[in-house]
């Protein structure tokens, strides 16, 4: 073997970690003298370092990949964002809503309306477990919306059934108990990592017999788009800064699903596809879904 | 998943484990950084980061947990943030316009590699990765790709190796000659 070989097995032994110590001094040493050896001792530590470098990348542009499901841990005012929400649905839930291709004549079979809530502690907020078939159901004849009284209770409400015109201003509104305290819902972000659980959150979604799981995803490449699939929402883009609503309403064609987001109302369909956020611009709908969202 | 769990598939080299931690202690972690002064880019960043050398020190089982996971991973994310820290505020300082000045020809150098890197095949590609980063030994390796024994995944790894110094210093000399 000549030298230059034993020193070149030297070097090779050094990058898979395999020298003895006395090994590697006399490697050193000799890399303190031999131009050439330390050449290639440069470029073979560019080169591991390189495919180390190659791997990392990998392994984070596939964490870049993962969704992240922010209702996990909130903040506060999503916290608050999220309980109003809660109590527009509850407020709603004989919604009234107008089918704008009748002109506002159709006649709606309200189910019970449901919304869907990013995050929400389901035991601070019940929302009524019922059957799909036991669900409040009202017809209402409407020409335009006007005013709404608030009725309670939803012990009543499981059979009622009634029909009002448009001009009658007593509409029934049937509310669940709401809970108006959220002071202690601060209470669920764990701050001490040593104690923290942060999916002890997940299961209060279970409870709230919403349709729609919603994921919120930051991602490089798409921003303020969606897709909504098999009953999960997932919103591309940086939605933690301001609160948003996802409006279930379930009218005489189906159910239909609008985002609000400051102070915009954007379309939802179901799609397998990430599609961009397309703002609502029918002018009636708008109103219609400024009614219902300001009824809590 | 418990956090003996993790560590057992980590040490398969199973990336769900990764993704699992990702997901679980994302918000914990990046609230580190962004109530730090850094952006919600640089925290996800640095959490990143931390996972990865957390994965690192795991797989190459020289990792000894004497607290949680989330913890261990926790301190990692502070030493990362502590020293990106201090290198942004060295940048700002007289220093940056040297540092730029002697990192060119090593960042052309890394270039040229990576692009050979790129060059190779995929199984090459992921060979080189396992036994370099992951520290996988050749009977992991063997499994993970599906050769018949550990000699043909060495011998496998052997030729890999040689075929991407060859194609660096082809591709240096090359780049010296244009110069």
């Amino acid at each position: 073997m000549t030298e230059h070989q034993k020193y070149r097995e030297l070097l090779d032994g050094f990058f898979e970690g395999t020298l003895s110590s006395s090994e590697e001094s006399t490697l050193m040493n000799r890399l303190k003298t031999d131009t050439d050896l330390k050449s290639e001792f440069e470029l073979q530590q560019d080169i591991i370092n390189t495919i180390r470098e190659t791997r990392k990348m990998e392994l984070k542009s596939r964490l870049d990949n993962i969704p992240i499901k922010w209702y996990h841990n909130i903040s506060n005012s999503w916290k608050v964002a999220a309980t109003a929400t809660v109590i527009t649905v509850s407020t709603l839930t004989a919604y009234y809503f107008i089918n704008i291709q009748d002109d506002f004549k159709t006649r709606i079979d309200l189910a019970q309306n449901e919304i869907i809530l990013d995050e929400l502690n389901s035991e601070r907020v019940e929302i009524p477990e019922k059957p799909e078939a036991e669900t409040l159901k009202e017809v209402i004849e409407i020409q335009a919306p006007r005013h709404e009284s608030v009725a309670d209770p939803v012990e009543e409400t499981s059979e009622l059934e009634t029909t009002v015109t448009a001009r009658n201003e007593n509409i029934d509104i049937v509310v669940p108990d709401i809970i108006e305290d959220f002071e202690e819902v601060d209470n669920i972000e764990p701050e001490d990592i040593t104690s923290g659980d942060i999916n002890t959150m997940t299961p209060s979604r279970e409870d709230l017999h919403s349709s729609v799981e919603i994921n919120t995803v930051l991602h490089k490449k798409f921003n303020f788009h969606y897709n909504f699939s098999g009953g999960t929402l997932t919103l591309y883009g940086n939605f933690e800064d301001v609160p948003y609503e996802i409006l279930e309403i379930n009218s005489a064609t189906g159910k239909r699903f609008y985002l609000n987001y400051k102070d915009q109302f954007y379309n939802i369909i179901n799609t397998d596809n990430i599609i961009p956020l397309q703002p609502v611009t029918n002018e009636n709908l708008i109103n219609e879904l400024k009614i219902a969202k300001g009824n809590k | 998943m418990k956090d003996s769990e993790v560590l057992a598939k980590i040490k398969k080299g199973d990336e769900s484990a990764l993704d699992f931690l990702y997901k679980k202690y994302y918000r914990m972690m990046t609230k580190l950084v962004i109530t730090n002064s850094g952006t919600e880019d640089e925290a996800r960043d640095i959490y990143q980061d931390a996972l990865i050398v957390f994965w690192e020190k795991a797989r190459k089982g020289n990792l000894v947990l004497t607290s949680k996971i989330s913890t261990f991973i926790y301190s990692i994310c502070l030493n990362l943030w502590r020293k990106e820290l201090e290198r942004k505020s060295r940048l700002s300082s007289e220093e940056k316009d040297d540092i730029e000045f002697i990192d060119i020809e090593k960042k052309e150098r890394i270039q040229i590699v990576r692009e050979c890197i790129n060059e190779l095949g995929e199984t090459c590609k992921r060979i080189l990765m396992y036994y370099y980063f992951d520290g996988l030994s050749m009977s992991d390796i063997a499994e993970k790709l599906g050769y018949a024994n550990t000699d043909t995944a060495k011998t496998k790894k052997y030729k890999c190796k040689k075929r991407l110094d060859e194609l660096v210093k082809a591709k240096y000399t090359e780049s010296d000659f244009m110069d």
